[in-house]
Order: structure tokens, then C-alpha cells, then sequence
């Protein structure tokens, strides 16, 4: 017993001392960021590095809401890249963000697997579709999903949401879903329509669109506050939004 | 049947165990502590929880059904012999223990799915109750083929070869011989493929999809509901939990009467 206690405390010894040496050298930044990001944040990171050579970025990559728990829970995060204004407002709320920036769009559209069962093209085939998936209302591209349909009226939303076979937890597990076939459409982000060369994106009528807006937040608790804020900086850079653009976001609003 | 066994110092073992007990029970003290009488009731009251709790009811009895009806003949032949077929065979059996469940579902897609091996020539059972039984027999059959190999080669063959010698059928010395001394064991498989089956998450959400009242199970109620109520979620686990806790304890309540 006595041996074991020793070796968790020298394992512990050891894992501070390490901790402590590393941190000012190479500081890690933790980024908790929307899965949506994740076509497009190597990209944004690699833009970074040429600034910072020395840094190191870890993603954390699940829905907004996931997320949002995940810090709410103490989760070491550094900076929160968000999906919707919502999880970040609470999380201002409750004193575990500060600094909200908005730095990005994205455009909701028809998303359908290139190999279709049932030709979509427009809004209105949705309810010819033998399968749907849809985000649940949870998740923002859910919940954006659902103005959409809400727009063009309660009859259509109805047979809309018959045609729905499954209410996915993230956007892109319904694309998954799509590229294998099992699905013949969905509404979802333009970017990620993009980052699969086997799905085709068709932009919606203006009178129907939603589009995300995305924000970045420093985790109050974060020991590295200046490169938590140097990288949210960098996401506004013109550069990054040269990047974005070319991944299928929309600039900063 | 019960041989009693005298442990060597018990209260040695007991505090060696009692990491491990811990490990085990404290999250679970956390979830009941951590729901209120009051979060319980709302949970009870959300809309999709009688759905969910009726379709996982269904759906994992129905899978144990299917398990035990066609998982049986494959335990006693894999109890009968021990030749390399049939230890290749019992590690196939094995994989779906050892995969992610998610991986496993895919799986499923790719043979029943509309494009899949099978399902590609019709009746594609993807996204429907269906899609979720067969996600649930093939995560949690393994756990009771296993154990009941287990059981059946504990089994005196002897005793068969005797009954066979009086003029029993092949059938009658399993069903009167075989069956009865192991079905301890066999019940002990069985409850544990159907917890595995009530508590099925990842198959189903990638082969059953995600629909309240057709495909959605208590799990997938509780992750979604993780998402947007934390207390309802834990409330809704709470349930699940003392579930599986009841029909686990009465299935050995009735194993112990069998063996005594």
C-alpha cells in the first residue's frame, strides 16, 4: 500500500514537473471548436504557425451544445469557437467567457449525395425524398435546418418532417449518412457540403435562408489569455477570411 | 450445488476490492445523488420518454428472443468440439465485443442499408424498429453465446451418452439432461446480452437512426436530452438504471431459486 501511494506521488511529481517546464516554453492552446470548423481550422492554424512558430494548437472538435457542457463542466479550454451566439452568451452569462468576436458565416442549404436515389433540386422535392435525415433541434444546423422548413409554412413542414428518418446529433454525422447512400437529402452547411468531393450543395431562395454566424470567446479560466487572444485576432485577419472564403464560409458579418 | 468456500482472511480481500467497488458504484451514487424527486418527475413527463422507454422495452426483449433462439445452437456446437473451426469460430464471435459499436453499425449499413450488400436488392431495414433489433442482437449476442458455450461445456457428457444409451432422442437428453444443468448459466448470458441490449447506443444511432417513437431508445433519448435539460437526461438514466438493476436482480433471484 505504502509502495503504491509513493508511486502516485512521484507519477504526480513527475506529470507537474513536466507540466511546468513546457508551459512557458511552448504554451499548448486548446481550442474547443464546432465541428463544422473542422474543414477548415488546419488551414486557419497553419496561417498561425507561420506568426507563431513555436505554438502549439489542439482542437477539440463536437457540437456547439456539446461544447458548451464540456467547458461548463471545467473542460481546459483556451478559446471556444462556437456555432450560434447562444452558448457563448451563457457562457458570458456565467462568467466562464469573455470577449465574444463574431468571425464567420455559413449558409444553410439543400445538401444531396451525388449518387442520388431521388433527385432533389429545389426546396419543394424535399417532400418527394423517401428518406431525410435533419439535425435535432439541439444543434444550431438542426435548428436552423428547421426555420428553414418553418418559413415556407406548417403544411409543408409537416410533410417535410414525414419524409425524416432520423434526427441526427451532428451535422456531419447526417452527411455520413448521405455519402452512404442512406439518405437522399439534408439541410446543412455550405462548407461542409464543400469538404465532400460526393455531395452536391444547392444554395436555398433568400426568402428561406439561415445562415450561422460563428463566435469566438476566451475561456476565462485559460493560463494563456494573450494567445488565446493573439489567435482570435488572427481569425479576423484578412487572411484568415481569405481562408474561410475559400472553404465555403461567409466572411465576418 | 453451491460449494461453500473458505476465503483466507476475507476482510484482507474485501479492502483489496474495495478500489475497484468504489470505481464501480461511485459514479452511479453520483447519478442518483445528483437527481432531485422533483427532476425524476419532470423527466417522466417529457414527451418522448414513455416512446423511448416502450421501444427499448420492445426492441431489447425482442433482440433477447432472437439471441437466445438462434444464439443457443451455435453455443452447444461450439461447446461440442474443440477443433480449430470451432475456436476460429468462437473468436468471430468474439469481434463485435471488441469493436466500437459505432463501427458496428456502420457495418450494418454496408450489408442492410439501401446501397448494402444485402439491402441493395430490397426490403432494406435501415432507419426502422427492425434496424434497431438487429443493431441490439448483434452487439449483445456474443455476451450470451459466450456464456453459454460456457455453461453447456460444463456439462458432464457422460450423462448425455448415457441417456442416449437408454434410448433417448438427441433432442429429449439435451432438453431433459443438458438444458436443466445449465440453465444457470444460460440465464446469467441471457441477462446480460439483454442489459447490453437496453443500454445499445452507438449501432443504433448509425444503423437505426435517431426518430422518437420509431428509433429512438432510451438512450438515444437521454443523449439528446443531454443536450438541451442536463437534469431530465440524469432523471431519464436514473430510470434506466433501476431498470436494468431490477430485471438483473429478479433474473438471478430466479437462477439462485433453479440452482438450489
Amino acid at each position: 500500500m505504502k509502495s503504491f501511494v509513493s508511486a502516485v506521488v512521484c507519477a504526480g511529481t513527475i506529470l507537474n514537473a513536466c507540466a511546468c517546464s513546457s508551459q512557458p516554453t511552448d504554451p499548448i492552446l486548446a481550442i474547443y471548436a464546432a465541428s463544422s470548423l473542422a474543414s477548415v481550422a488546419d488551414a486557419l492554424t497553419e496561417d498561425f504557425r507561420q506568426l507563431e512558430p513555436n505554438l502549439k494548437v489542439e482542437f477539440n472538435y463536437a457540437g456547439s451544445q456539446t461544447l458548451w457542457r464540456q467547458i461548463e463542466h471545467g473542460a481546459p479550454a483556451d478559446l471556444f469557437l462556437s456555432a450560434d451566439p447562444e452558448h457563448l452568451t451563457a457562457l458570458k452569462r456565467q462568467g466562464l467567457a469573455r470577449e465574444l468576436v463574431t468571425f464567420a458565416q455559413n449558409d444553410l442549404g439543400i445538401i444531396t449525395p451525388k449518387r442520388a436515389h431521388k433527385v432533389i433540386q429545389k426546396l419543394d422535392d424535399l417532400v418527394d425524398a423517401d428518406r431525410l435525415v435533419f439535425g435535432t433541434p439541439e444543434v444550431p444546423v438542426g435548428r436552423h435546418a428547421r426555420a428553414v422548413i418553418a418559413s415556407q409554412g406548417a403544411t409543408f413542414q409537416k410533410m417535410v418532417f414525414d419524409r425524416v428518418v432520423s434526427w441526427e446529433p451532428s451535422a456531419r454525422l447526417a452527411l455520413s449518412k448521405l455519402s452512404l447512400g442512406e439518405a437522399d437529402a439534408t439541410l446543412g452547411y455550405r462548407s461542409d457540403a464543400l469538404s465532400r468531393i460526393d455531395l452536391d450543395f444547392i444554395e436555398l431562395p433568400t426568402e428561406a435562408l439561415q445562415t450561422a454566424t460563428y463566435w469566438s470567446g476566451i475561456i476565462t479560466g485559460t493560463q494563456i489569455p494573450n494567445v488565446a487572444k493573439r489567435f482570435q485576432n488572427h481569425l479576423t485577419s484578412s487572411k484568415s477570411q481569405q481562408t474561410l472564403r475559400r472553404h465555403g464560409f461567409g466572411g465576418k458579418p | 450445488m453451491t460449494t461453500s468456500r473458505v476465503p483466507s482472511k476475507p476482510l484482507r480481500w474485501l479492502l483489496f476490492s474495495l478500489p475497484m467497488i468504489l470505481l464501480l458504484m461511485l459514479p452511479m451514487v453520483a447519478l442518483i445523488t445528483g437527481a432531485s424527486w422533483a427532476d425524476l418527475q419532470a423527466g417522466l413527463r417529457r414527451p418522448t420518454f414513455h416512446a423511448a422507454l416502450q421501444l427499448s422495452l420492445t426492441t431489447s426483449l425482442g433482440s433477447l428472443f432472437l439471441i437466445i433462439v438462434l444464439g443457443s445452437p451455435l453455443a452447444w456446437w461450439l461447446a461440442q468440439g474443440r477443433q480449430k473451426g470451432h475456436r476460429l469460430v468462437e473468436l468471430l464471435v468474439n469481434l463485435p465485443i471488441v469493436l466500437p459499436p459505432a463501427v458496428m453499425g456502420l457495418a450494418l449499413l454496408q450489408t442492410y442499408g439501401r446501397q448494402g450488400l444485402i439491402g441493395a436488392f430490397g426490403l432494406p431495414i435501415s432507419f426502422s424498429s427492425w434496424g434497431v433489433v438487429m443493431a441490439q442482437v448483434v452487439v449483445s449476442a456474443p455476451f450470451y453465446i459466450l456464456a453459454a458455450a460456457a455453461a453447456f461445456r460444463s456439462v458432464d457428457m457422460d450423462l448425455i451418452v448415457v441417456a442416449r444409451s437408454l434410448g433417448a432422442s438427441p433432442s429429449k437428453a439435451f432438453l431433459k439432461i443438458a438444458l436443466p444443468l445449465s440453465l444457470p448459466g444460460l440465464i446469467a448470458g441471457a441477462a446480460l446480452a439483454w442489459a447490453r441490449a437496453l443500454g445499445e447506443f452507438g449501432a443504433t444511432l448509425l444503423f437505426a437512426g435517431n426518430l422518437p417513437g420509431r428509433t429512438q431508445t432510451m438512450p438515444l433519448a437521454i443523449y439528446q436530452a443531454l443536450e438541451t435539460d442536463l437534469r431530465t437526461a440524469m432523471a431519464l438514466a436514473l430510470v434506466l438504471t433501476l431498470l436494468c438493476f431490477g430485471m438483473l436482480f429478479l433474473l438471478r433471484w430466479t437462477s439462485g431459486r433453479l440452482q438450489s
